[in-house]
């Protein structure tokens, strides 16, 4: 079933349809195996629409997807036996307790022995911290709690595939360390394939991500790439002298974007935005030493963040 | 990550997958926590403590207190746990898709199939127990005291198993509906809208439409076994394969 080098989600023109609302236009997406893969959009871009079709919970209007090499819509039940799933607002049985709840998701896995599940549960609890309250009611639970529960759950019958909706949503600073930390954990034995907004999460631990805006994939790559291609890197440059011919020299080149300019005491600072990073890193420091009446005392290209990219790749799509 | 490397084996794949573990579920709901206990005493004392204070005891004969004893008894177990199931079980399938809980569960490797006839079972069985075998063992022992004496179990028991079929009835009504609404209300209103109208309604209407419903199993509050409608036992089994059909029907195309 995991051919190594297959993708482990593989969808072809995947679309859903909602009366005349389109969720998911036409998507394909391929998920390397043994990644962790950011799925990004802004609220409504069709991010859990397309968990809930890849786990067999709404049907595609057109096209199709296959996981594990099995087809999404004829082989669902055979998918999710190898599949951990957290919804994006993590729900159980309030009356069931933490323990209870993993025997309950455990049985759905396994047939063997109850000592096993005991044993396969209690070790859960152990890794998510909640050993200590593992006996009492969920609906005592705390939204962190909640969702370490929800994390425990997903991954209690070891999954190749963990598909976690928003997992850090709801958390504060702590809740989502300890979040990333458990996906840390669990990519030595499962691809995590994870919905979010909160892009220093992303950049922190994703391998892969694919974007998407208005129910359509603008862009999916390693993040790596993306970061290097999206073409908006930025100078910080600091400068000594009289700066006025060389900034006019600089302005008017087509790749340069914009320069914001501020000075302190003797020295200006200049964030030279580009379109350009080959131009640029080739032409940016000699057109300023041309000027001999110019000093650079400082010169360092700055790697554009992720949130940055996105906000300018999602504002393209809006423009369409 | 602290791995034991415990070699449980994967469970098969079946269209009914998943059964056998919200049947557990849904049955220790009931009969797993000191649930049976208060439901048994509730309906102990709805139902059995109206048969301790009505008039039968002072009929003028054994067979006149057994037969009014009977009599009343059947025409409250054949419409109290019907209230009550109403109102207890309108949320068994509508309250899970509104919390999200049928959602998780069916990202289980779970058949919806499965789903559906262990949420319908599961709760069956305990509601039988509760509400109809013990309230018909407690009241064959208080007419029989009444009475001053055993009298002939089989057509008593045999009218537990019409009160049986009539609760069977409107659970399969109540999960149907359930799948078919996305809100509480009509799933706990129609079986008692149609309970209450049947009732009510039962001199008007055609005796042929009475025997194609549930009322007319009343018939065993008056009179023996043998003068229910054949048709009546035919058609109701048949709504409730129906009920059940439809409810399978429609929750596989149930979007989340």
């Amino acid at each position: 079933m995991h051919n190594d080098g297959n993708p482990v989600i593989d969808s072809r023109g995947l679309s859903k349809t909602y009366s005349k609302v389109t969720a998911l236009d036409q998507l394909d997406l391929i998920v390397p195996r043994n990644s962790i893969f950011g799925f990004l959009g802004p609220n409504g871009a069709g991010k859990t629409t397309t968990i809930k079709l890849l786990l067999g919970l709404a049907k595609p209007s057109g096209g199709g997807a296959r996981i594990f090499g099995l087809d999404i819509t004829q082989e669902s039940i055979n998918i999710r036996k190898h599949i951990g799933y957290l919804p994006q607002n993590p729900r159980f049985y309030p009356y069931m307790t933490a323990r209870q709840t993993l025997n309950f998701v455990a049985r759905f896995f396994y047939s063997g022995t109850s000592r096993e599940i005991k044993q396969r549960v209690q070790e859960t609890l152990d890794l998510m911290g909640l050993a200590d309250k593992a006996d009492r009611p969920i609906k005592g639970f705390s939204g962190g709690e909640l969702q370490r529960l929800g994390i425990a759950q997903a991954q209690v019958n070891q999954p190749a595939l963990l598909i976690l909706d928003e997992p850090a949503a709801s958390l504060d600073p702590l809740g989502r360390r300890d979040v990333l930390d458990a996906m840390e954990r669990l990519r030595h034995h499962s691809t995590i394939f994870y919905s979010t907004h909160i892009l220093d999460d992303v950049q922190r631990i994703s391998d892969a991500v694919a974007i998407l805006n208005r129910g359509k994939l603008v862009t999916q790559a390693p993040i790596q790439k993306l970061l290097a291609d999206s073409g908006s890197l930025e100078f910080d440059i600091v400068l000594r002298g009289a700066t006025s011919v060389a900034y006019e020299r600089v302005i008017d080149q087509q790749w340069v974007q914009n320069i914001a300019v501020s000075t302190q005491g003797e020295q200006t600072f200049w964030q030279v935005k580009v379109t350009d990073t080959e131009a640029a890193e080739e032409k940016l420091l000699p057109l300023i030493l041309v000027d001999r009446s110019v000093v650079v005392q400082s010169f360092m290209p700055q790697q554009p963040d992720l949130e940055e990219t996105f906000l300018s790749i999602i504002g393209e799509g809006s423009n369409d | 990550m602290t791995d034991t490397h415990i070699h449980m084996k994967p469970k098969v794949n079946m269209r009914l997958a998943g059964f056998g573990n919200i049947f557990r579920s849904e049955s220790r709901k009931w009969l797993g926590t000191r649930r049976w206990l208060i439901q048994s005493l509730i309906w102990l004392f709805m139902v059995n403590s109206l048969v301790m204070v009505a008039d039968f005891w002072s009929a003028e004969s054994r067979e006149a207190i057994v037969n009014r004893g009977m009599e009343f008894f059947f025409l409250i177990i054949l419409i109290l746990p019907i209230l009550g199931l109403s109102i207890m079980m309108q949320g068994i399938i509508v309250a899970e898709k509104q919390s999200g809980t049928a959602a998780w569960v069916l990202s289980k490797p779970v058949s919806r199939k499965a789903f559906i006839l262990a949420k319908f079972f599961g709760n069956l069985i305990p509601a039988l127990l509760i509400m109809i075998v013990l309230q018909s063992g407690v009241a064959y022992f208080q007419i029989a005291t009444a009475a001053g004496g055993m009298f002939p179990a089989i057509q008593f028991f045999g009218k537990t198993g019409v009160a049986m079929l009539h609760l069977l009835f409107y659970h399969a009504l109540i999960l149907m509906l359930g799948t078919l609404f996305q809100v509480r209300g009509p799933v706990a209103g129609i079986p008692i809208v149609l309970l209450l109208g049947l009732l009510i309604s039962d001199e008007i209407l055609p005796s042929a439409l009475i025997d194609i419903s549930p009322a007319g199993l009343f018939t065993i509050t008056s009179g023996s076994l043998a003068s229910i409608n054949p048709v009546t036992l035919v058609v109701v089994p048949s709504w409730i394969i129906v009920f059940v059909l439809v409810s399978l029907w429609r929750f596989e195309k149930e979007e989340f």
